[in-house]
């Protein structure tokens, strides 16, 4: 049965107040399931109204031991004592970061990274990545491509660490072609890096972003993980 | 524009979590716990009721990240509402037993502070001079709705007025803000 317009917008906008109750919230449930037009409406009041809770003051955060319950029900982890970033990856990341091992050992001595110190697996939805080794001590990026397609005439992937809190900052263009890429990082970036867990990659105008942020789609994130 | 670069990063967070990365999950987790738990005890008003709908919101979000993009809104608004509906659930069944009045002060008390908040300049700036252009009657019933989670009902108790009123209240409140927002 389809909605009227004039019920769609009652319903939508009591349906995300919390107001609408019982039967007619498990009804109206099936026609967002059913409806594009009607899951438009409920985005346009979550998205709205959504906003006001940004008024509500941040309590303390919980205990580890709820976080522990999440990885329980999600991943049927026991909470682990000795939890490292490998288990966070599981197996197939354990695989990419012995490819990465690979990478790196199979460089010619001379242009070996001292020490690196951290490292981080960057994945798309597929099955392309992209392998990171960051050297702290001559702030050395060495940056390899695994399986990632070039990007389209016209276009380039921008590497970019993405704080929770602040404005992405750029590490430069990257390309796949090249076996093995250096960044030469600044003393910012390096401290940025360094503070800072996630990377993206997104694709831009050839050259990078002008305008100093991501603006086209993020294809691969990734977390830097000391090694 | 501070507020326009943190809604990028926890867009590309999410995107993150929605290819299945367990530690940028964790982060996004860590930085949010603290503000989801406060938006569900203010629906349920136990704590550890509250710190079970919080542990569902994550689940659901988890799960749901895939489906997350920018027409539903801020990532953290997106967040927190899947928090407001888990803690929703979770009161529905628990107050079919109608225990709500045992904690009534409490609710009264918890709701934030509106008039500050219509005051700051922040990105909600358009819907907060729409709720302000609201009868006073029309505002206070979607605020108490919205953060406390009432029924109608319950509100028609907590306001000490006819269900009908309540409801009409609450009804042309929304359809009034609708039209202010669209305008």
């Amino acid at each position: 049965m389809k909605l009227r317009e004039e019920v769609v917008e009652k319903l939508a906008a009591e349906y995300v107040l919390g107001t609408l109750r019982g039967p007619a919230r498990y009804r109206f449930q099936h026609h967002m399931r059913e409806s594009a037009r009607v899951r438009q409406e409920v985005w346009f009041w979550e998205a709205q109204l959504g906003l006001m809770l940004s008024a509500v003051p941040s309590g303390e955060p919980l205990p580890a031991r709820h976080w522990q319950r999440i990885e329980q029900r999600l991943w049927g982890t026991t909470p682990a004592r000795a939890a490292g970033w490998w288990q966070w990856w599981g197996t197939a990341a354990t695989v990419m970061s012995l490819l990465l091992a690979f990478v790196l050992w199979w460089t010619p001595p001379q242009e070996r990274v001292p020490a690196p110190v951290f490292a981080a697996i960057l994945q798309d939805d597929g099955s392309q990545y992209w392998s990171l080794a960051l050297a702290a001590d001559s702030r050395q990026l060495r940056i390899t491509s695994l399986q990632a397609k070039a990007a389209d005439a016209g276009l380039d992937y921008e590497l970019w660490i993405v704080p929770a809190d602040s404005a992405p900052l750029s590490l430069g263009t990257i390309r796949p072609a090249q076996s093995v890429q250096t960044l030469q990082l600044t003393a910012e970036q390096m401290s940025a890096l360094q503070s800072q867990l996630l990377l993206a990659v997104s694709l831009e105008p050839a050259g990078g972003s002008a305008v100093g942020v991501p603006t086209g789609p993020v294809l691969y994130t990734g977390v830097l993980v000391p090694i | 524009m501070a507020g326009q670069s943190r809604d990028d990063n926890e867009a590309i967070w999410i995107s993150a979590v929605a290819r299945g990365d367990r530690f940028a999950f964790q982060q996004l987790y860590n930085q949010t716990c603290g503000r989801m738990m406060a938006v569900c005890l203010r629906i349920l008003g136990d704590r550890e009721q509250a710190e079970d709908a919080v542990q569902e919101a994550f689940i659901r979000i988890w799960h749901g990240a895939r489906d997350y993009h920018g027409d539903r809104g801020a990532p953290l608004a997106w967040m927190l509402t899947i928090g407001r509906y888990a803690a929703i659930d979770m009161c529905r069944a628990r107050r079919s037993h109608s225990d709500i009045d045992e904690h009534a002060d409490d609710l009264i008390a918890s709701l934030p502070d509106m008039d500050d908040w219509l005051a700051a300049e922040h990105e909600a700036k358009a819907l907060a001079l729409c709720l302000e252009q609201l009868d006073g009657h029309q505002r206070e019933s979607i605020a108490m709705a919205f953060y406390q989670g009432l029924s109608h009902e319950q509100l028609a108790r907590q306001l000490g007025h006819p269900l009908g009123t309540v409801k009409s209240w609450v009804r042309r409140g929304l359809g009034a803000l609708k039209r202010c927002l669209g305008s």
